[in-house]
């Protein structure tokens, strides 16, 4: 359902932009996600999640190698607005391997900004969404 | 009242006699502010701007929620404000509401002369449009979808134009708004309220600007200052209900003879006179009904929020037999809005009148206390709305540096840590609105009861608190459950 409602949403707000006489590139999608050829995957433990601490290891790879060397910081937030993300710097516990110790404060739908720098200096933001995380306890509304 | 029943005073108008109090139109600073005359056009204007700069980024922006100005003040802050404004002081949204700049532009292109149709001149369509922006929200994920909501925003822009186009007077406010209605009933436990000043003024008065409009003396038929459009002759009006607080009528009365004045928030639900605009409540089966929607859409909406509904709503979709989410949500949405309320105001209804051995009529008890239960449904809507903006408050700095950061505007980089208080800090702040609610509701049903059976007032009051004391206890049980916001519940 909510797959149909986004493309609805976004051919209505197609033609909505047809008629609003403004141009505003500037204000478009984040401007650093990009197209270069890395390969982001997301594991977490535990599996299927749940609210509580959560194990991210996020495994970059370049092409067919893995990548090694890069900074990767990771932002951790619901698909609704409001909340206070959760941020992290993961550490490299193998080459291409990256992991960090955070939290899901709250079930409902995740998604998770992957911000990786590689050593040549080139920054790649990926978006992964991690949906229904399931509700173990807290955050209560 | 239609405008035509308003006589230039030929017999005195019957005013009720209030006592002088507070009045922010008196106060030194607001006073001259809120009585300047383009007052309400400046807040319009920055309400506009703020709306403006929700559909852009909500179209243009960032298409993730938490990072999208129209998602995040849509839903958390706009929300939230609104209705402690409203607890708070009174419908002061409505009155600074951008919509109107839209309707204004649509008279102006097509000065309409129709009246709006007068089947529907009731709250029947606004009933119906308020549960649909319930439906939409949870059907299509707005609260996930920045531009879905910024499609909302237009959508209202576009349905207050096209509304006023063809009709006369404020059909859209009255009759059509859903928030505007919502405000309606929530205004009904403000403080504030827009009233005569001087009883005596009004009963010599034989131009009634206040609701005709002033004329230009010279072009007789050229309103300078419009009256109220939404029907409320001033010295009839009672209570909050359809007044937006737009101040027309203080600016068009020649005697300076309206007040903003203090009063005790949801007195006038325990009251039953003929309203201008309005009739007597008791008879307006609409207005009943609105009321009903807005108490138990409050639980609806919240129950829409915990992890409990999606095992409800899995178990429903076994029961019927169905993978549809949108039939799910349909099902869950009929049972809490229709048969919920019915069965249980029956019940309680039934209860009360034979422990006070009355033979009234069924419905037409009901209809009456129905209105006691609009306190707790405020009482619920704040607790939700509060959690959200008081845990998120600050979240919008991160996302107004990260717009602005986009825009080439130096704010420095998003401060991505900014929240607000903790769900800890702040559940006792829901439990204590609750408690407003669930007190506010239980002094109404006992005025109603007093006044409606003084020799049972007690007897009956029992199962009409009784259906209180459940509602509310729902309501903290739902405040206790685990927040789960998913866009998909059925895998």
């Amino acid at each position: 359902m909510r797959h149909a409602a986004v493309t609805a949403a976004r051919r209505l707000s197609a033609l909505a932009l047809l008629v609003l006489p403004l141009t505003a590139a500037s204000c478009g999608a984040d401007a650093r996600e990009d197209a270069a050829p890395l390969d982001v995957a997301l594991e977490l433990d535990p599996s299927p999640p749940r609210t509580g601490p959560v194990r991210v290891t996020v495994a970059l790879r370049s092409g067919d190698a893995p990548l090694a060397g890069a900074e990767v910081r990771l932002e951790g937030n619901m698909n609704h607005a409001g909340m206070v993300p959760e941020l992290a710097t993961a550490e490299e516990t193998e080459p291409g391997r990256y992991a960090a110790d955070m939290e899901f404060t709250m079930g409902g739908d995740w998604f998770f900004v992957v911000t990786a720098t590689g050593p040549d200096g080139q920054t790649v933001e990926r978006v992964v969404e991690v949906p229904g995380v399931s509700a173990g306890g807290g955050g209560s509304q | 009242m239609s405008l035509a029943g308003v006589r230039p005073a030929a017999e005195p108008v019957a005013v009720r006699d209030r006592p002088r109090g507070l009045d922010l139109l008196r106060v030194p600073g607001l006073g001259p502010f809120l009585r300047w005359r383009h007052a309400r056009l400046a807040a319009q204007l920055g309400m506009l701007l703020v709306a403006l700069a929700l559909v852009l980024h909500g179209f243009l922006g960032p298409q993730l929620a938490p990072r999208n100005l129209a998602t995040l003040l849509t839903w958390v802050h706009y929300r939230g404000l609104l209705v402690a404004v409203l607890v708070g002081a009174g419908n002061v949204f409505c009155a600074a509401c951008p919509l109107l700049l839209a309707r204004d532009l649509s008279r102006r292109l097509f000065a309409p002369t129709r009246r709006f149709p007068r089947a529907l001149r009731n709250k029947w369509p606004a009933v119906a449009l308020f549960v649909v922006v319930l439906f939409a929200y949870e059907a299509l994920d707005l609260w996930g979808s920045p531009a879905g909501t910024a499609v909302l925003i237009l959508a209202y822009f576009a349905a207050a134009f096209l509304v006023d186009a063809f009709f006369t007077r404020a059909p859209f406010c009255k009759y059509v708004c859903p928030v505007g209605q919502f405000n309606f009933v929530a205004s009904t436990l403000s403080p504030l309220e827009v009233r005569v000043r001087d009883a005596d003024v009004c009963t010599t008065c034989r131009t009634v600007d206040c609701i005709r409009g002033r004329r230009d003396p010279a072009e007789p038929d050229r309103v300078v200052q419009r009256g109220c459009e939404l029907d409320l002759f001033l010295p009839r009006k009672v209570g909050n209900l359809d007044c937006t607080f737009c101040l027309d009528c203080a600016h068009a009365c020649p005697h300076d003879n309206v007040a903003l004045g203090a009063r005790v928030p949801g007195e006038e639900l325990t009251v039953d006179p003929v309203r201008s605009g309005l009739g007597r409540l008791s008879k307006r089966r609409d207005v009943t009904a609105l009321v009903l929607v807005f108490a138990f859409g409050a639980l609806l909406n919240a129950f829409g929020m915990v992890s409990p509904v999606y095992a409800f709503q899995a178990w429903l979709a076994d029961l019927l037999g169905t993978r549809s989410e949108t039939a799910v949500l349909g099902v869950l949405f009929a049972v809490g809005l229709v048969v919920e309320p019915v069965a249980l105001l029956s019940l309680t209804g039934v209860a009360a009148l034979r422990l006070a051995g009355s033979p009234e009529n069924l419905l037409r008890h009901a209809g009456r206390f129905a209105f006691a239960l609009a306190p707790l449904g405020l009482g619920v809507w704040t607790a939700h709305y509060a959690f959200h903006l008081l845990t998120g408050l600050w979240t919008f700095v991160p996302v107004l540096q990260l717009a602005a950061r986009d825009l080439g505007i130096p704010l420095g980089d998003p401060a991505w840590g900014r929240g607000g208080l903790s769900v800890a800090a702040v559940q006792p702040i829901e439990l204590g609105l609750l408690f407003l609610g669930l007190a506010g509701s239980l002094g109404v049903a006992a005025r109603l009861a007093q006044r409606d059976f003084p020799a049972a007032w007690k007897r009956v009051l029992l199962p009409w608190g009784a259906l209180i004391a459940l509602m509310f206890a729902a309501a903290v049980w739902l405040l206790d459950q685990p927040m789960e916001l998913r866009g998909t519940f059925l895998g």
